[in-house]
């Protein structure tokens, strides 16, 4: 049985010549970076190569570019940095109510810290209102995190508007925006969206998990979670995770030139898996805006359990996640579908399928086909009024 | 010197004249649980049970033993000859070498009555060789910070630490019983209290994939791994569910499914039960605790079995079954959050008041394809021994 993997926005399959860059790095350039004798100085050079491969793509500067371990530490380390940096008698902190865990769970965490921490609400769509956003706006106002494209749904956010209102109305206000969905899938420009800090993460275009980048812009004030030996400009000590950011690296290289073009034909796989499931199952919902991320599909079908679809369609060969995977191990699993007012009949039956470039037509018909046998199976033994 | 864990077993002992059956079963039972420690050497002497080990692997043999049912208490001790001058040296070391005591007390017993010194005399020349060669000590017989037990046989056991354990009877002395394992947090509780009472347990678990994720049976693993410390090895069959499931929500009243799924559960346990040759099924189930608990829902399962159905947390509240669940270590691994068969198809409003001839009525249009399906279910369950 041949696996389709659907399950992208959770994690990607290392591409083979990131992994044979790793290899080599693993087994050559074994060096630490801080040494300094030249085993050192040649693993020092492959970081710096990617650091400024990484700010080319931001436009930023490369010593605005520091490595951490993934999305979850550049999220903490943001958030964290900024509010422990600042200590003022007043504080206000604001961000949206679909964000990832690693940046909700810290600003609830600052809930209890006589801190003002200001949660937005979205639209149907996943969008937050750019006028609750001025509203909320003010001179204590320290932190905004807003994420650039969201893990569940694909909502894509206006990042340029966004820091266009935070700037205007507080230019120290620090703008923050989790990017780990949409980098190297969609173009950001740090300076135009006027970015003050911006998260990254290896894993999920094909390079190894364990590594991520921040960008923090020059002279933003931001308090290091680790303290340590001092690497990546006293901002993230421990010694450098080499091979995990060459990987890093290399897949960024495999995609920089191509994601333009991707993203149109992961548009169209994404219009066409749409269409064949309005096609042949009744009852369904698409949620999230259609010109979102063609990365994201999320969707709900009524009168099944997203969780029993997902293990019927593993036994088929086919992988997707309900919600997120990083809020599977969580209470409340469903908070942005509850978020975007999802209809309860339709919440408990929600799937998320995330693409890659490895998927083909014949894959989204095969898939298609599965979900519709797995649904209309699953159906059947739900019996809404029969015997009452 | 060497170094023992001095094993005493209570209820046992009454057992007349099947008593060495179920000392022999508790020296078994110890040596399995001690598998990984292979200095560990289990002998029999007079009322006791002495598991010789090496020093560093002392801790982690007490450890084990005690979770073994039919142990009363166990002890750490030391062994040395049964010479009086090696006894008043060790006396005073042992006094000596314990930390923060002001206050002592010798318990000594004779048991060898070759040996010179009687009991009584024994305590007072010990203590007073203790007094006299370590500082800083007084004697109080009532109320002592320490009390150092000599107990003088072919060789003498020097010790002052007690370790209450679980009680209970050697498991195995009672029989086999199988246990309808969830991935909750009662059964493996039944079961523990079951293997109490000698019980040897066997696991039956329903995977219903893809209703329950693998992960679930992964969780019911692990549990059954987490259960065998106390009731030693257990052998668990896990039956694929999923088809008997689905002809039961398909075939059968909405909100009769609950009822009927768990009848043939008890079924399918029961034939392996009498494969394993088991007398007994055993079950989480905690009256009223949820709409199948009820009096009349426990009848409804009851009446398709000929075997006895132990039901051991009857009577149990929820937070005392947890209090359990977490002594024994099992209650963090219960909690993970995957569906198990029990949550999943329940109906909205599901019979709390089922009548067996109702359930027989409804059943009737699947009896007979049931025989067959019942039949593959067990031949085909995947069996892990853990």
């Amino acid at each position: 049985m041949k696996e389709i993997y659907l399950d992208n926005a959770a994690t990607t399959r290392v591409h083979p010549q990131v992994a044979e860059k790793m290899m080599d790095a693993l087994v050559n350039n074994y060096g630490n970076p801080s040494s300094l004798h030249r085993l050192g100085i040649r693993a020092e050079q492959a970081i710096k190569e990617v650091r400024e491969l990484i700010a080319k793509n931001l436009n930023c500067q490369p010593p605005e570019i520091y490595f951490t371990s993934g999305g979850t530490e550049g999220n903490n380390l943001i958030i964290q940095g900024v509010v422990e940096n600042k200590k003022r008698n007043r504080m206000r902190i604001i961000t949206s109510a679909i964000e990832h865990p690693s940046v909700l769970d810290v600003f609830t965490f600052y809930e209890n810290h006589q801190i003002e921490v200001i949660v937005l609400g979205v639209d149907t769509q996943g969008y937050i209102h750019l006028d609750e956003l001025e509203a909320a706006m003010n001179e204590d106002t320290i932190l905004v995190s807003i994420m650039g494209v969201n893990n569940e749904l694909g909502t894509i956010q206006d990042l340029k508007a966004i820091g266009k209102i935070v700037k205007a109305v507080n230019p120290k206000c620090i703008f923050h925006a989790d990017f780990v969905q949409g980098f190297m899938k969609i173009p950001v420009d740090v300076r135009v969206c006027l970015l003050d800090a911006l998260t990254l993460s290896g894993h999920k275009i094909f390079g190894p998990k364990g590594v991520g980048a921040v960008y923090i812009k020059k002279g933003t004030d931001i308090k290091p979670l680790l303290r340590g030996g001092g690497q990546e400009n006293n901002m993230r000590s421990g010694t450098e995770n080499v091979p995990g950011i060459v990987g890093f690296g290399e897949a960024i290289r495999l995609r920089k030139d191509s994601f333009s073009d991707e993203f149109e034909v992961i548009r169209s796989l994404r219009t066409a898996f749409i269409n064949e499931l309005e096609a042949k199952i009744d009852d369904i919902k698409i949620n999230g805006d259609p010109n979102g991320s063609p990365y994201v599909l999320n969707v709900s079908f009524n009168r099944v359990r997203g969780e029993v679809l997902l293990h019927s369609l593993e036994a088929r060969g086919i992988f997707v996640s309900t919600g997120s995977a990083c809020s599977s191990h969580k209470k409340e699993k469903q908070y942005v579908l509850k978020a975007i007012g999802l209809a309860e009949e339709y919440k408990e039956g929600t799937i998320r399928i995330s693409f890659s470039k490895d998927i083909t037509k014949d894959d989204v018909n095969t898939s298609v086909e599965a979900i519709a046998q797995a649904v209309n199976s699953l159906r059947l033994l739900v019996k809404p009024n029969k015997n009452r | 010197m060497e170094h023992v864990i001095l094993v005493r077993y209570g209820e046992i002992a009454l057992k007349g004249l099947n008593r060495n059956f179920f000392i022999e079963l508790l020296a078994k039972n110890i040596r399995n649980t001690l598998r990984s420690v292979p200095s560990a050497k289990v002998k029999k002497i007079q009322g006791r049970l002495i598991v010789d080990v090496n020093d560093e692997d002392l801790n982690r043999a007490m450890e084990r033993v005690q979770k073994v049912f039919g142990i009363v208490s166990i002890s750490p001790a030391i062994v040395i000859d049964s010479d009086i001058a090696v006894i008043e040296e060790n006396a005073i070391e042992q006094v000596r070498s314990a930390e923060d005591i002001k206050t002592f007390k010798i318990t000594a017993k004779r048991g060898d009555k070759t040996f010179p010194i009687k009991s009584p005399d024994l305590c007072c020349r010990l203590g007073e060789v203790v007094l006299d060669n370590v500082p800083g000590v007084t004697v109080d017989i009532h109320n002592p910070d320490l009390n150092l037990w000599v107990e003088v046989r072919e060789q003498t056991y020097m010790y002052h630490e007690f370790i209450a354990c679980n009680g209970g009877l050697p498991v195995g002395c009672s029989g086999k019983g199988a246990l309808l394992l969830s991935g909750g947090i009662d059964s493996p509780v039944a079961g523990y209290l079951m293997a109490k009472r000698g019980v040897e347990v066997i696991g039956v678990y329903f995977h219903s994939f893809p209703f329950t994720s693998d992960r679930t049976k992964e969780k019911v693993i692990d549990l059954a791994k987490i259960m065998s410390q106390y009731c030693g090895k257990i052998k668990l069959f896990v039956v694929p569910f999923t088809e008997i499931q689905t002809k039961i929500v398909e075939m059968c009243p909405d909100r009769q499914t609950t009822i009927i799924m768990r009848r043939y559960m008890m079924r399918i346990a029961e034939m392996i039960a009498n494969n394993e040759g088991a007398k007994a099924m055993i079950t989480g189930e905690s009256l009223g605790q949820v709409a199948s608990q009820t009096m009349e829902g426990l009848a409804a399962t009851n009446a398709v079995a000929e075997m006895p159905v132990f039901r051991p947390l009857i009577g149990f509240d929820k937070t005392e079954i947890v209090k359990i669940a977490e002594t024994i270590g099992t209650f963090e691994t219960s909690i993970l959050p995957y569906e198990d068969c029990c949550t999943i198809f329940v109906p909205k409003h599901p019979e709390t008041r089922p009548k067996v001839s109702e359930m027989l009525r409804s059943e009737e249009k699947i009896a007979e394809m049931m025989v067959q399906m019942m039949a593959t279910a067990v031949a085909e369950s995947e069996v892990v021994t853990l």
